[in-house]
């Protein structure tokens, strides 16, 4: 009989995942608990213990992920707007972008997460953001390879060309400049697994999965089909769903976790606009099923898997997803949404990661 | 040898605070030697300063946080620039342990990231450490990745960092990286956990540096590896986009090889699918029929793929 650590590390989590799923049938159960989920987030955006000191870098994650998490969930978000436009202006770096806190040099993720959640505020606090600088010191960063740094000494991998497009985006700053080369540096990062990796020869993951298709999705006039393996890419993410336990995993055999149902599943809404002929290759009921079971924690927030705690990250991430499972969408670029069910979530964006309405709203925003 | 941050003369810097009176959202509270260490910080950094007190100040923000990001970039810089005179390794001897590293203190760097190896930052500072031409900075590398994937054997950062030590040590070093003991290492692994994927991703990665399977006679074993491989689980995900690629890039008869290895195992989905993808169209929709009793849950996507 054969016993690996994988094997045993899959077993494991069956043995915790299935006793759950299994009372999938109790409308006791069945339910998504919306309000301790918002007292969660709630309590992520106010004072933080000592304990949270490894996240001084991340303090605009730790605003955004609470803030759209709450916003995906339909709280009425707009009494903070004036706390998260002085929390995130308090980031921003005087040569461009936004660092992981106040006095701290300016880094690609940093910058993603206070300009998204700067979207959240007002048209007032939005022109509050540097264009010029930010406009800047991205071409900073851009390689020639098509790939940016992450940040001054930092690493060149899809999240950055992921984080740097979508902010000019969502800001009418892009140009040819910024996005010269980055479909081509984008298809290096895809492996023989039909994936995308952090660089060239990698191995395939969830999250860069998720940030390379979104590039591509964020560069104008692409023909995205034709520029990647598509059917490889197609059959990469329908392996991710496990059957068992039909969540996703962000690589292959490694575990489910809560966060793919955005990084992997997220991606379905971007591969189905490709092609009409994509359509319902996964099974949307089963995401909400390990979402709705499996990752939420007892005293609100959502996790994981059973077994971990639940975090900022984690929940927002698993709403997404479960905005992913609940709404296909039509008309790419313009991403109408029809529900698929009784949606816990409003719809996302699937290429910004905030909700739909906020999106639009930001985009009417000059 | 550098002191504790708080033992050198910080008379002349005047520290820079955050003002909480506003934008309090997701506030940690920092111990007081965490926000003084941080006021000093954004000091020093701020004004560009390279100095010795500054790389001890920048040790104790590592210690408390190794996930300051902002940290580890003004090390690099201050290391990068009075590193040479202060810690150069030749000087001090650090070769002698597992990473040594050009103006920076190895053992200190390789605690670390025992420490927290699921840090990005740690591995693209080694990297920015490199000391080209060095045999003995690209084997220490591959020490301290081993000694991570011990504990941890699908660590994704672990992973790409021997990818990028390959690489490094092919592109900048007379007396690079082998190819056999790499692959003996994958060897291991594999046995260790025919579901690793990361050690089938790694061993795809030096066929691509080292095309020895261009040779029929290399190419044959490593069929047959894949097939005992196979074997032990053909559900197992990994070796099959791994067969596949080896087939396209290196066999003379992808596909033909490909089905000689698939037909082998009957009624399994995964070796059904290759069959498939190796068939005739005219053929296919009998496969496809299969494939979807076999795996009724990816119904839709059989019938996509295979257009019936």
């Amino acid at each position: 009989m054969l016993e690996t650590r994988t094997l045993r590390e899959q077993r494991e989590t069956e043995d915790l995942c299935v006793p759950l799923l299994e009372q999938e049938d109790n409308p006791e159960l069945f339910v998504f608990f919306r309000d301790k989920h918002v007292k969660f987030l709630r309590g992520m955006l106010g004072n933080l213990s000592s304990g949270f000191i490894s996240l001084d870098a991340s303090r605009p994650w730790m605003v955004f992920w609470a803030v759209n998490g709450l916003a995906l969930m339909g709280v009425d978000t707009s009494e903070l707007r004036g706390e998260i436009e002085a929390t995130l202006l308090k980031c921003q770096h005087p040569d461009g972008g936004f660092g992981g806190g106040f006095g701290q040099p300016a880094h690609l993720a940093c910058t993603y997460a206070s300009i998204m959640a700067l979207a959240h505020t007002s048209p007032a606090a939005w022109s509050k953001i540097d264009r010029k600088k930010l406009c800047e010191w991205l071409l900073t960063l851009k390689q020639p390879d098509g790939s940016f740094k992450m940040c001054l000494h930092g690493e060149t991998d899809p999240r950055a060309t992921y984080c740097a497009l979508s902010v000019a985006s969502i800001l009418k700053i892009m140009d040819k400049k910024l996005t010269e080369n980055v479909a081509t540096y984008i298809k290096t990062c895809q492996t023989y697994e039909g994936g995308f990796g952090n660089q060239p020869l990698a191995e395939a993951h969830g999250g860069y999965a998720f940030c390379a298709l979104a590039t591509l999705h964020l560069i104008p006039d692409l023909n995205i089909a034709e520029t990647i393996d598509l059917p490889g890419f197609i059959s990469w993410l329908v392996a991710r769903q496990q059957h068992v336990v039909p969540g996703f995993s962000g690589r292959i055999n490694k575990l489910v976790d809560g966060c793919y149902g955005h990084w992997v599943g997220g991606c379905w809404a971007l591969v189905e606009s490709i092609d009409e002929g994509i359509t319902e290759l996964w099974d949307r009921d089963g995401l909400q099923s390990y979402n709705l079971m499996c990752c939420q924690a007892d005293r609100g927030g959502l996790r994981d898997k059973p077994g971990c705690g639940p975090d900022s990250y984690h929940t927002n991430y698993v709403l997404c997803g479960l905005a992913a499972c609940q709404y296909a969408y039509s008309n790419p670029g313009k991403w109408q949404p029809t529900a698929q069910c009784t949606p816990s979530v409003l719809p996302l964006h699937p290429v910004y990661g905030l909700p739909l309405t906020t999106a639009n709203r930001a985009d009417g925003w000059t | 040898m550098s002191l504790f941050w708080e033992d050198y003369n910080w008379d002349d810097v005047q520290p820079v605070f955050e003002d909480n009176s506003s934008g309090k959202l997701a506030a940690i509270a920092y111990s007081d030697e965490y926000k003084k260490a941080m006021g000093y910080l954004r000091a020093v950094m701020g004004a560009g300063e390279h100095s010795e007190r500054a790389l001890a100040l920048t040790k104790q923000i590592i210690a408390d946080n190794a996930a300051h990001y902002s940290v580890w970039d003004y090390r690099l810089d201050i290391v990068k620039n009075i590193g040479n005179d202060v810690f150069d390794y030749r000087k001090v001897g650090l070769v002698k342990s597992h990473a040594p590293t050009i103006g920076e203190d190895g053992e200190w760097l390789n605690e670390l990231t025992l420490d927290t190896p699921k840090n990005y930052q740690i591995w693209n500072y080694r990297q920015h450490l490199e000391i080209k031409d060095c045999p003995e900075y690209y084997n220490g590398e591959v020490v301290a990745v081993k000694f991570i994937l011990e504990d941890d054997p699908k660590n994704f950062h672990a992973w790409s960092h021997l990818k990028w030590t390959v690489s490094s040590s092919l592109k900048n070093c007379s007396a690079p990286l082998l190819l056999e003991p790499l692959l003996e290492y994958t060897n291991q692994l594999i046995q260790e956990d025919v579901f690793n994927n990361s050690a089938w991703s790694f061993r795809y990665f030096l066929y691509q540096t080292w095309p020895v399977l261009k040779s029929a006679e290399t190419l044959d074993k490593e069929i047959l590896f894949v097939e005992e491989k196979i074997a032990m689980d053909p559900m197992n995900e990994s070796p099959w986009p791994y067969l596949k690629a080896v087939c396209n890039e290196f066999s003379p008869n992808a596909l033909s090889t490909l089905r000689s290895v698939a037909i082998k195992f009957p009624d399994n989905a995964r070796a059904l699918e290759a069959v498939a993808e190796t068939s005739p169209a005219e053929e296919q929709a009998a496969y496809c029929q299969k494939l979807c009793e076999l795996e009724n849950f990816r119904a839709n996507y059989w019938r996509y793929k295979f257009k019936c």
